[in-house]
Formats: structure tokens, C-alpha cells, sequence
């Protein structure tokens, strides 16, 4: 009886082994890791991310018979997870690239120690201006800087003629920097911040910040809030009978902003990437929506045409972090779901604009 | 302003107040600190959602009476439902625990540990992403004493203070009521006159977490449902707690509006920004200055 187990465990190996060998041959794998929330406050964000890399990765591998094998991390909206996640990648990994992180202040966390190990990290969310400097060679973005839309926002402020605005931001990295570009932006152009007023991630009532910037003379309020809380936002100002237009960032661009906010979300403006609506993002809202049953986000979109972008570099025989960089800096336009991306010697993406956007009946308009 | 600052801060003080109350049935039987409390506090509010769901998808309403006669069930669902997780977190952990007569550090280990696991859950089941369980368009608000209140605030405070006085009327006049102060007071010489404490932690942890479901639910209507509403429910109740009293019911009761107001009013001259830090800094200036809080609670004798 022994003697048989023993032959059959040998069988099974050598089968496996087989298997395995016969694998290799067939199929290029690639691996690479990728640090994102897929828990805690924020895991929505990351889970969205992952989503988009899976459905890429998915059609890499049909396609052209690459394998990318992403090693996923969570950091569980901790950012020490986040660094001894990023650690455990490229010292025991080993890997080329992270993609990551979501929370811009955890991409200036981590972007250090991939700098200092050549490996480099691509995020599809982070667009703090400050990581244009303080992200180092290695980091890269497929998502425009905040410092864009923040223009953006001034500009089509000063042609509506409302120059006299309230202001409420939340106290992050995203919510300062959109605040910060913004007041560089406005001012100049005869601008004139009436109240300004903050919040933190996670805070669900607004109403005494509502109660603060509600000044007779104000003629809009601009929000840079993420989505949850800009929903919320939005419906206790209506609540407050505050009838004044409200302006946001591209967070209220996301599904769950019209979630959380619901029926007050309608006629809000903000600043959304330009082109989400093509063909090409209508295919993938598809696929998305086949696989995963609801609505892609832009986080999804952008770690969609992120991981693409990865799989052509894979593609062209690229497979250390120095020659992916040279790879992602001397690439060609590429065409993707959220439009053209191309990077300047900073990493920062050059090819996308911001639209001016409203909503109605629940469906995002733009505005030319 | 001031009236608007003193409305939030009232409005922000019931929730805070039945949290706290909640929070403090439970302690004062048993003792530690079950922050395993913050996460029954959003299941109340997910089984609520679910009921809804559940009864908008089984039957079409026809008429506004029969939208209410959903609510009415899916508040209802919520409520008991909240009460039964909070009884089995404490039947299937803490009372093993309590039979080995754990200290208080593996308790409060132990309910730390319930809270992450039953927030993955909860994840797991709904997703990461906000629910809303309101419909409809949004009602502007009634102008009173020069301040804007929304129904749903009126609804908040009125189910606030009938819960209140229910709560009193249980406590003060009941059997069961006198026999959870007894315990409170002296656990010891309670089980000598014949009161079996385990079955008064059971009814504790039902009316704690029943209450605090309700909470839950009142405050899923005003701003949602997420996986993580617990986390600062829960650290707020605590805070309001130590505040009046650690373990005193009038103590929770002025712990929680002093909250409310204090943190609505103290940022009237400077940012919102600093709302939190303004509550944080009262609780270490309550345990520095005046460690029993408003009611100057002595500190207690052994947990059972």
C-alpha cells in the first residue's frame, strides 16, 4: 500500500511538473506589485483600482500571451502598511514596478523608497501637485496634477462672473493642494475668497461649516471634498435652503458622489478629466460592468489604461525599473479609455484636460 | 449663526447622548470597555438597510402610507437586529471570557478584535461603498428661531427624548431596571439578594445595543451607511461618557450634549477644522481636571 502511494505522489509530481514546464514555454510571466486600499475608510478607492487592473492584466494575457502576475498589498488605510508593504515588494519580491498608491499622501510616502531602489511606482489616483517635484524620477501618474483643474476652476469662475466665493476643503493632501493652486489661481484674476473653511476625511456633518460660509454676498461655494463627504455636503446645503451654485474637483465626478448625495447632486459644476464618455471608455464601462456589475469609476479607468501602458512596456523587453522608465518617458502617445497619455520628464501626464461638467437627471453633462 | 451653532450642536449632542447612554447600560454591568459597541451601532443601521431593500424589492408601494409601513419594518428589523448581535457578541465572546475570569485588558483586546472582524464582514456582505437608505428629493428645511432644522433632525430629536424618558422610566421603575442598578452599584451583594447577574449582562447588552442600533439608524437617515460609521460613533459615546461620568446614566446624558454644544459652538470663531480636536482636548481636560467627570463618579469596586 505504501509502496503504491509512493509511486502515485511521484506520478503527481512529475505530472505537475510537467505541467508547469510545459506553461513556461507557452506563456511570458511577469511580475509586479501593486499597494492600494482594498480595506478600511477608504478601500473603495483601491477596490475600484483593482478592478481595472484585473480586467487589463485579463486582456493582456488573452492577447498577446503575457502573464502579469500582480502581487497585491494592502495597506488597510494605515501608511505604515503602506511602507512595509512597499518594503516587502522590491526587497522580497523583487518586483520592477508598484503600482500605487491611491491617497496622494501615501504615494509621498512610499515614492522615496522606490526611488532609492530604481523601482518605479505608477499610481492611478495620486494628483497632489506636490508629488510632480517630491515623487523623484521613478514615479509616474496617469491621473493629471490637481494644480490643472484648480486653473481650471478659476478661470471658468471668473467667465461665469462669480468672483466673490465661499470655500471648503478637506483637510488632506488632495484637498489642500486643490485649495492652495486654487487661491494662487484666483486672486490674481480680481478673485475674492469671502470664507474659507475645512473638514476632515470621514466627517458626515457639515452643517455648522454650512452655517460659517453662507454669506449674503457670496456667488458660489466651491467644495474640494472627496465623494462621500461632498455628497453629503451637497444635500445639507439644499437642506439649508442655500440655493447658491456649487462648484467641485473631479471627486464628484464618481458614482458614489451621486450616491451619497442623491437628488441634491443635481446642477452641481465641477471639473472632471476630459473625454471619460468616448468609445473607448464605453467598451470598457462594458466589460466592467459584465464583470463586476456596476459602474466603472475614473480610478478604475485610470488603473485600466495604467496596466496597459505596463503590459506594452512588458511588451517592448523592458523588465528593469531604469529601462521601464526610459521605456515610459520616450513612449509614444497612447491612447486609452481616459484619452491620450503621455509623460513629461516629471512623470506628470500631458495630455489630458480637465471638462467643465454638471449634472442632470443623474447623468453627467458637459459643458463647452 | 449662534442659533444655527446651538441647533447642530443639540442635534449632534441627542446622537452623541444615545450612544453614550447605550454604551454605559453595558458598562456599568460589566465593566470594561466594549468598544465592540461602535460596530453594533452599524449593523443596526446595515439590517435596517437590508430590511428596506428587502421590502421595496418584495412589494411595490402604491401609496405614501405603505412607503412609511416599510420604513416602519426595516427600523424595526434594525433595532432587533442590533440587539441580537450585541447579545451574541457577548454570549459568544465575553462570557466564555468572564468564565475565566479574563482581566480587563483581554476584554478589551477581545472587543477590538470583534469590531474589526464584524466591520470585514459587513464589508464583505454590502461593499466598501455608501448606501443610502433615503429616497426621493431633497426637503428643504423649516426656518425656526432664525435656524434651518430638516425633518429628519426633527425626527432625530423627538425619537431622542421619547427614548430618553423610556430608558428613565425602565431604569427607575422596573424590576429589571432596579436589578441592573443593583449590579451597577454592588455586584457582589446583588447576587447575595438573589439577582443572577448573567441574566441581567444579558438584558444589558439587548436594551444597550437595541439603543444603540436606533442610533445607528437615525443617523444612517441624515448622512448614509459605510462599514466604518462605528469607529467615531463609538470613540464620541466614550468620550461623552468619561465627560459626565464614566458609568453614570444622567452622567451620559450631559456628557453627551456638553459634546455636542462644545463642539459645534467652539468652532464658531475658529475653523471647523478643529472639531475633533476640540473634543479630544475636553476629555484630557476632564481626566487631568476632574477625572469623574461632570456627575464626579467615585471610582468603582471589582467587575463581576
Amino acid at each position: 500500500m505504501k509502496k503504491y502511494m509512493r509511486l502515485l505522489i511521484i506520478i503527481l509530481i512529475g505530472f505537475v511538473f510537467l505541467n508547469s514546464c510545459k506553461k513556461r514555454v507557452q506563456e511570458k510571466t511577469f511580475t509586479i506589485g501593486a499597494v492600494l486600499p482594498l480595506s478600511g475608510p477608504i478601500a473603495s478607492y483601491g477596490i475600484n483600482s483593482q478592478n481595472g487592473i484585473n480586467i487589463a492584466t485579463a486582456e493582456i494575457h488573452a492577447k498577446d500571451n503575457i502573464k502579469i502576475n500582480v502581487i497585491y498589498e494592502d495597506d488597510a488605510g494605515q501608511v505604515q502598511n503602506a511602507v512595509s508593504a512597499t518594503n516587502k515588494l522590491i526587497y522580497s519580491n523583487q518586483v520592477p514596478l508598484i503600482i500605487g498608491e491611491a491617497s496622494s499622501g501615501y504615494s509621498l510616502a512610499i515614492a522615496p523608497i522606490c526611488n532609492k531602489s530604481k523601482v518605479i511606482l505608477c499610481s492611478p489616483v495620486s494628483s497632489a501637485a506636490e508629488l510632480t517635484e517630491k515623487g523623484g524620477d521613478y514615479f509616474f501618474r496617469v491621473c493629471p496634477s490637481d494644480a490643472f483643474q484648480a486653473r481650471i476652476l478659476a478661470k471658468w469662475l471668473k467667465e461665469e462672473n462669480k468672483m466673490n466665493v465661499s470655500l471648503l476643503y478637506v483637510n488632506s493632501d488632495w484637498g489642500t493642494s486643490l485649495k492652495n493652486e486654487f487661491t494662487k489661481y484666483f486672486l490674481p484674476e480680481g478673485g475674492t475668497i469671502i470664507a474659507n473653511e475645512s473638514c476632515e476625511e470621514g466627517d458626515r456633518d457639515f452643517k455648522t461649516q454650512i452655517a460659517k460660509i453662507n454669506k449674503p454676498e457670496a456667488q458660489a461655494i466651491v467644495s474640494f471634498t472627496p465623494p462621500k463627504e461632498g455628497g453629503i455636503f451637497v444635500r445639507q446645503v439644499r437642506e439649508m435652503n442655500i440655493k447658491l451654485p456649487l462648484y467641485g474637483g473631479d471627486f464628484w465626478g464618481t458614482p458614489e458622489f451621486t450616491e451619497s448625495g442623491g437628488e441634491a447632486t443635481e446642477g452641481v459644476y465641477f471639473t472632471f478629466p476630459a473625454n471619460p464618455t468616448g468609445t473607448l471608455f464605453e467598451q470598457f464601462a462594458d466589460k466592467y460592468h459584465k464583470k463586476y456589475n456596476k459602474e466603472p469609476d475614473v480610478y478604475a479607468a485610470y488603473a485600466y489604461d495604467l496596466t496597459n501602458i505596463v503590459g506594452n512596456a512588458i511588451k517592448s523587453g523592458v523588465s528593469t525599473g531604469e529601462k521601464i522608465r526610459q521605456y515610459l518617458l520616450k513612449m509614444e502617445t497612447y491612447e486609452g479609455v481616459t484619452g491620450p497619455t503621455k509623460f513629461d520628464q516629471n512623470g506628470d501626464v500631458i495630455t489630458k484636460t480637465f471638462d467643465r461638467v454638471t449634472i442632470s437627471n443623474g447623468k453627467h453633462v458637459s459643458i463647452k | 449663526m449662534f442659533e444655527q451653532l446651538f441647533l447642530n450642536g443639540i442635534i449632534a449632542g441627542c446622537i452623541y447622548i444615545l450612544v453614550a447612554l447605550s454604551f454605559t447600560i453595558i458598562y456599568q454591568t460589566v465593566r470594561f470597555f466594549h468598544l465592540a459597541h461602535g460596530i453594533v451601532y452599524a449593523a443596526g443601521a446595515y439590517v435596517a438597510y437590508a430590511t428596506f431593500a428587502a421590502a421595496r424589492g418584495s412589494w411595490l408601494v402604491s401609496r405614501a402610507e405603505e412607503l412609511y409601513l416599510q420604513l416602519a419594518i426595516a427600523i424595526i428589523a434594525g433595532v432587533i437586529g442590533a440587539g441580537i448581535v450585541g447579545v451574541l457578541i457577548d454570549r459568544v465572546v465575553y462570557k466564555p471570557l468572564r468564565k475565566r475570569k479574563a482581566p480587563n485588558l483581554v476584554f478589551l483586546l477581545a472587543s477590538f478584535g470583534v469590531f474589526i472582524f464584524v466591520q470585514n464582514l459587513l464589508q464583505l456582505i454590502f461593499g466598501a461603498q455608501i448606501l443610502t437608505i433615503r429616497t426621493g428629493p431633497v426637503k428643504e428645511g423649516h426656518h425656526i428661531f432664525g435656524a434651518v432644522i430638516t425633518n429628519i433632525q426633527i425626527v432625530i430629536l423627538c425619537v431622542s427624548l421619547c427614548l430618553f424618558a423610556a430608558l428613565w422610566l425602565f431604569i427607575q421603575k422596573t424590576k429589571l431596571g432596579k436589578a441592573m442598578r443593583a449590579v451597577a452599584d454592588d455586584p457582589l451583594a446583588a447576587s447575595v439578594v438573589g439577582i443572577n447577574p448573567e441574566k441581567i449582562i444579558l438584558a444589558a447588552f439587548a436594551i444597550g445595543s437595541a439603543l444603540a442600533g436606533a442610533a445607528g439608524i437615525l443617523v444612517s437617515y441624515e448622512t448614509n451607511i459605510e462599514p466604518t460609521m462605528g469607529m467615531n460613533a463609538i470613540l464620541k459615546g466614550i468620550i461623552a461618557s468619561i465627560i459626565g461620568g464614566i458609568g453614570s446614566i444622567p452622567g451620559a446624558l450631559f456628557g453627551g450634549l456638553f459634546l455636542g454644544l462644545a463642539e459645534n459652538l467652539g468652532i464658531w470663531k475658529i475653523s471647523a477644522g478643529w472639531k475633533d480636536c476640540i473634543a479630544f482636548a475636553i476629555l484630557i481636560i476632564f481626566l487631568l481636571l476632574r477625572p469623574g467627570g461632570i456627575m464626579n463618579v467615585k471610582p468603582h469596586g471589582d467587575r463581576l
